[in-house]
């Protein structure tokens, strides 16, 4: 994968992946932070995203298991930043080590070439 | 002056706002086309095709559209339940026409909307949950 596929694959998964998240954040807050009405709001608000999400993945014009290292580390940045936005707490310390070497191995799993591939 | 049981949402009531005037300019676009205003539809072409497609109903849904806008504005920038409800109502509804143009005419863009949608749908119930907890603390 060039630098130029790795970019648009990286916008697909962007968008699939903040969908994914804040879809996950909405009905988190449905099952623990509303009642009533507003936590079907939430849960039908939840699944509209998750759909969004699906679909912004299996329609991407590019190949999962090509796109697999970045969306793990796309997906670990896009959750940290929804977390901010969605509950206020920010990452300690083993979120941060743990999640430079996820974002490590994404990098190495989508750009490491090997000389031989089955 | 404001209670404490209300809290003003000027930005989101300017959102609405704005959706208010794109429907007064729509409407004005479809009851009197051929001038020279016409041009702004090269801003949305696809609209425009689908509006014309439609016929007479595109106006009394832009109606629609327009006056539940406005419903909304009016109660959030008093900063009313009713505001944040009718708020509410809007972006989901929204959120449910944005997919569906996913799914039916793959246009990715819209996709971009749904989390922004979500996110000042999360905003504004929680404003409307801290409304009402104030509301039953002063009851009791």
């Amino acid at each position: 994968m060039n630098i130029l596929q790795s970019l648009s694959a990286l916008g697909f998964l962007l968008v699939a992946t903040t969908l994914e998240v804040s879809g996950d954040a909405v009905v988190r807050l449905a099952i623990y932070d509303q009642a009533g009405r507003m936590r079907l709001t939430f849960i039908l608000v939840g699944a509209i995203l998750l759909l969004g999400y699906g679909t912004s993945l299996n329609l991407a014009p590019v190949e999962f298991r090509h796109v697999v290292g970045l969306y793990i580390a796309t997906l670990f940045v896009v959750w940290q930043i929804i977390n901010f936005i969605f509950f206020g707490t920010l990452p300690n310390l083993p979120i941060l080590v743990g999640g430079t070497l996820i974002v490590a191995g994404g990098l190495v799993v989508t750009f490491w070439k090997p000389a031989y591939s089955p | 002056m404001p209670s404490a049981l209300t809290r003003r949402h000027r930005w989101l009531a300017s959102f609405f706002a704005f959706g208010v005037s794109m429907c007064v300019l729509t409407i004005a676009l479809l009851l009197f086309p051929g001038t020279a205003l016409d041009e702004l539809w090269r801003l949305n072409p696809d609209a425009h095709a689908v509006f014309q497609s439609i016929g007479g109903s595109s106006i009394a849904i832009m109606l629609l559209v327009g006056t539940t806008c406005l419903i909304a504005a009016i109660g959030l920038w008093r900063g009313t339940l009713w505001g944040t409800r009718v708020a509410i109502l809007i972006l989901v509804v929204n959120m449910i026409g944005d997919l569906s143009n996913t799914l039916l005419n793959y246009d990715f863009r819209t996709l971009v909307g749904l989390p922004i949608a979500a996110a000042m749908i999360v905003y504004l119930a929680r404003c409307r949950k801290a409304m009402r907890s104030v509301g039953m603390r002063i009851a009791h």
